[in-house]
């Protein structure tokens, strides 16, 4: 007798445990270590001996059959490997950052500029005091025709405060609609307005930044910037609410690290077919990603700002990547397979993972700090 | 349903036009064959209006049945198309579209266990989300240049093949360009000029430049091809030097394909001192190669390509392999312990002559000697399964048959999502210009499989998108039967299957019998999934590191 999981079912080995993602279903399954040694040799197409509850019990969840014979599964996938693995396939960018503004009026005590460590800083505003020339608007419009023909799907705008000279914002968002699918523009709540949402509405999605918790708006995408110690209202979720997403700041992350682990047990996603695929190729964050610094640099990530690519004021973006193929699929590629703890972990492929932070505070690309998860021991602390 | 078709007078005018064209060309002995359907060619590109009744395609390609069952000696699988997937039969795949209300009758119909029929229940339900809309399956037609353009900008291009001669100073029974095909160009003494060349390659690589925009990681290779190229081995010198000279700043693989007879040392220190990547015309050992692959007196080149080829190797120089043609008389173990032999260039291709519409190669052959044939198959296959575990390094003539087919029957069809992602959305088919073939005469065709009917634009002007749109219009008209096919995205039909002198002939004509061979395709994909679990992750490493030794490019 054998027994094999289903094609939707991976098996993904840690040092000491497994796991299985059901992909269609969402679902994260976490095996013993003897659970894990079963599935293990049945992957392998060996022999079931004896009667296995367990087996049935995995049977009964939907995630996995018994065969008379040998049998081959053909696990679920996305695409074409075939079409994907040839060479000379044009660059997979899926997502840029432009920084198209580096002013602001305010003096937020978490923004880049001081240097305090926050996580989805990518998604936030910040300034940066950096050197170099502002882009002029004209070749930020250039650039969004290079970023479409690229094939890349989605722009995130963001800043400096992008009202302060809302004309040059809303020339950009304009130019940007319709070129790209998916446009958005990160906006503080101290200055969103109804007419700013009114002027992008059906062009940008927008996220409005706040560290106040009172101030969510319901039609647009929150990003809630809190503190360590106010992370246990929301139970250690990204997630509170449909449209929030919480991102922490501190001024001492590690300090903080025993109360406020970056990955947990609740805060593993649910899982996604794509994600799932993606996160086994590329990082779950940088991968196919890049950002334009607000003086043209190209860098791997926003808070990521002492490597660059190339200068966008200097040449098209697509001679940047030419020119720098080997070093950015270096860093997309740098996925949790690559990540020295991460690597052996079997919750690798379904976890969020920010390496611009981690960088920050091990100063080694390759160091998970933030996670509370021993993969071996496969114990949560 | 489709509406019927009518065809306007204009087109039956053409339609009689090209036909005869190339009857009347026999008439003509002052207009050469090239002449002649060069202004047939011109006749179909700009007539109108078109052949079809644009947009009544997309309510009739993409219907019908989408599920079939195939077996191995261990299990019975459902390969399922619209998913591109295939399931062991006990999850019940084929009832995906059932109601709830005959759902239950027929599980208890078909398993006798309470948990079986519970299991199957409750896979399918998981399934049923993530079954795409029939509407993604429609095809648009017709194909708007511009959108093919910027398609190939970003994903064709690669290649240039220059046909710098249609001289051969061979006669091989099975050449594409013999009387044995009836669509395909004759034997010919033209050579190309180095002004032509130069005109294709300025074209190809001001396109290149044009694309970066689109795809920066963009690959390309210039080929040399024939008749023979090495009878105007001094072209090839001047289009290398003159891409050295003008275009020095592009990395392009030079590639030969070359039957290897007039691989003397000064030719091959030239190719090796360039880089080229050498593909030498080898069907085995001696009795094999000497069969078909002869001299114009009949003699068999066997013995000159070991001599020539020998140097190359024993420089250890890697970018050399073999392309090997086998036929329903070649004895397969005998070229597989050759080819496996450490002074013999790896197999990077290997195939049956082509049987495209209108050959007659295969009328030769006796029935009894297919039997023979598919015998042999079938031994050839036994011994194949048996060493699936064995760790080797060098891709075998046997993998090239077996193995590759395989790979690609599971790694090639686009899952769960639409037909593909890029612009031909079934068969496996490209974008003409992906390839960019250039002829003797200095016209541009999909590749060197298509004949001179087909042109898709010369050196002088460039691609000619709306000719490439018309032709991708003509092709999928032609495919009539993919309504009735349960494998669409397995297909591998291209334009060379089915073409004629004046257009493609009906896929229902040429397809009626191909289901039987995909399922072959696919039960011996499982087997070999079934024998070795981890055989395919084995054979794409292998696989892929020949390919980065032949060209010489490391990284996508």
């Amino acid at each position: 007798m054998y027994f094999r999981l289903n094609p939707e079912c991976y098996f993904v080995k840690g040092a000491k445990c497994g796991a299985i993602y059901d992909l269609l279903e969402g679902y994260l399954y976490s095996l013993t270590s003897s659970e894990t040694q079963l599935i293990e040799s049945c992957e392998k197409n060996q022999t079931v001996v004896g009667d296995e509850p367990f087996l049935k019990q995995l049977k009964k969840l939907c995630i996995g059959n018994f065969y008379d014979n040998k049998v081959y599964i053909e696990k679920i996938r996305y695409g074409s490997p075939l079409a994907e693995a040839q060479v000379g396939v044009p660059p997979r960018l899926n997502r840029v950052f432009l920084e198209i503004s580096n002013c602001c009026n305010y003096n937020c005590w978490y923004c880049g500029a001081h240097g305090v460590y926050r996580t989805l800083g990518c998604l936030g505003c910040n300034i940066w005091h950096e050197s170099g020339d502002f882009v002029p608007e004209g070749r930020w419009r250039e650039l969004i025709d290079e970023i479409a023909d690229l094939g890349c799907s989605s722009i995130v705008f963001t800043g400096g405060d992008l009202t302060l000279d809302w004309e040059k914002t809303m020339s950009i968002i304009d130019h940007a609609a319709g070129r790209v699918n998916d446009n958005i523009i990160v906006i503080n709540a101290r200055s969103y307005t109804e007419d700013i949402q009114a002027d992008l509405n059906g062009k940008a999605k927008v996220v409005v930044q706040s560290e106040d918790p009172s101030v969510i708006h319901d039609d647009v995408f929150n990003l809630l910037l809190l503190p360590p110690e106010a992370c246990h209202r929301y139970n250690g979720t990204t997630t509170y609410r449909g449209n929030v997403t919480v991102g922490y700041i501190s001024t001492d992350f590690r300090a903080a690290k025993a109360d406020l682990p970056i990955a947990s047990k609740n805060k593993i996603p649910k899982l996604r077919l794509q994600s799932f695929l993606r996160n086994r190729q590329y990082h779950p964050c940088l991968g196919n990603s890049l950002t334009v610094a607000w003086n043209g640099k190209v860098i791997p990530c926003p808070m990521i700002r002492d490597d660059s690519f190339g200068n966008i004021s200097d040449c098209e973006l697509s001679t940047i990547i030419q020119k720098n193929q080997d070093k950015i699929e270096r860093y997309w590629a740098n996925n949790l397979d690559m990540i020295d703890r991460c690597s052996q972990c079997e919750f690798r492929y379904a976890c969020d993972d920010c390496r611009a932070l981690e960088r920050a505070l091990t100063q080694n690309v390759n160091e998970k700090l933030l996670c509370n998860y021993d993969p071996l021991e496969a114990k949560w602390e | 349903m489709g509406m019927e078709l009518e065809a306007e007078p204009w087109d039956a005018v053409v339609l009689a036009t090209a036909h005869a064209a190339v009857q009347l060309s026999a008439y003509f002995p002052g207009l050469t064959r090239q002449i002649m359907t060069l202004l047939v060619s011109q006749c179909l590109a700009i007539r109108a209006p078109r052949l079809m009744s644009m947009g009544v395609m997309p309510n009739s390609l993409f219907f019908g049945e989408t599920i079939m069952k195939f077996f191995t000696e261990n299990h019975d699988y459902w390969y399922e198309d619209r998913i591109a997937l295939s399931f062991p039969g006990n999850m019940g795949m084929d009832l995906i579209d059932e109601s709830e209300d005959t759902l239950e009758n027929k599980l208890q119909q078909r398993f006798k266990q309470k948990e079986d029929q519970e299991f199957c229940k409750t896979y399918l339900k998981k399934w049923r989300d993530f079954f795409p809309d029939s509407s993604d399956l429609r095809l648009v037609l017709p194909f708007d240049p511009e959108k093919v353009r910027r398609d190939l900008l970003r994903n064709g291009l690669n290649q240039l093949t220059l046909s710098v001669t249609e001289r051969c100073n061979l006669r091989c029974k099975y050449c594409t360009y013999s009387d044995n095909y009836s669509y395909s160009r004759g034997y010919s003494a033209a050579d190309m000029s180095f002004e032509t060349a130069r005109q294709a390659i300025d074209q190809f690589l001001a396109l290149v430049e044009l694309g970066n925009r689109y795809n920066p990681y963009r690959k390309i290779s210039v080929g040399f091809y024939g008749g023979e190229p090495l009878l105007n081995f001094q072209l090839i010198k001047n289009c290398v030097e003159y891409i050295f000279t003008v275009y020095p700043d592009y990395d392009v693989l030079f590639t030969i394909s070359t039957n290897g007879t007039l691989l003397n040392a000064e030719i091959s220190e030239y190719l090796m001192k360039k880089d080229f990547s050498i593909s030498v015309s080898l069907d085995g050992p001696k009795e094999e190669h000497d069969r078909n692959r002869v001299y114009a007196n009949g003699k068999g080149t066997f013995n000159d390509i070991i001599q020539n080829i020998g140097p190359i190797i024993d420089s250890g120089y890697e970018k050399i392999s073999s392309l090997v043609v086998f036929d329903v008389t070649s004895d397969l173990f005998k070229i597989q312990d050759f080819f496996n032999r450490k002074d013999i260039p790896p197999v990077s291709n290997a195939t049956m002559p082509n049987r495209y519409h209108g050959c007659t190669y295969y009328d030769r052959f006796l029935p009894e000697d297919f039997e023979r044939f598919n015998e042999q198959i079938k031994m050839a296959k036994e011994a194949y399964l048996s060493h699936l575990n064995e760790e080797t390094e060098k891709v075998s003539f046997f993998d090239q048959i077996f193995g590759n087919p395989s790979y690609k029957t599971l790694a090639g069809p686009a899952v769960l999502t639409d037909y593909s992602a890029y612009m031909i959305p079934c068969t496996g088919t490209c974008t003409p210009g992906k390839k960019i073939y250039v002829d003797v005469h200095g016209l541009f065709y999909p590749c060197e499989r298509v004949c001179e009917a087909f042109t898709i634009g010369d050196c002088r002007t460039g691609l000619d998108f709306t000719r490439i749109s018309n032709l991708l219009d003509d092709y999928f008209s032609s495919l009539d039967y993919c309504r009735e096919c349960k494998h669409r995205k397995l297909c591998s039909k291209c334009f060379s299957t089915l073409l004629t002198d004046t257009g493609f002939a009906s896929s229902s004509e040429h397809c009626k019998h191909a289901s039987e061979s995909y399922l072959d395709d696919l039960s011996f994909a499982h087997r070999i999934g079934e024998e070795s679990y981890d055989f395919y992750s084995r054979y794409f490493d292998r696989s892929d590191a020949q390919i980065k030794t032949l060209t010489g490019w490391g990284e996508k």
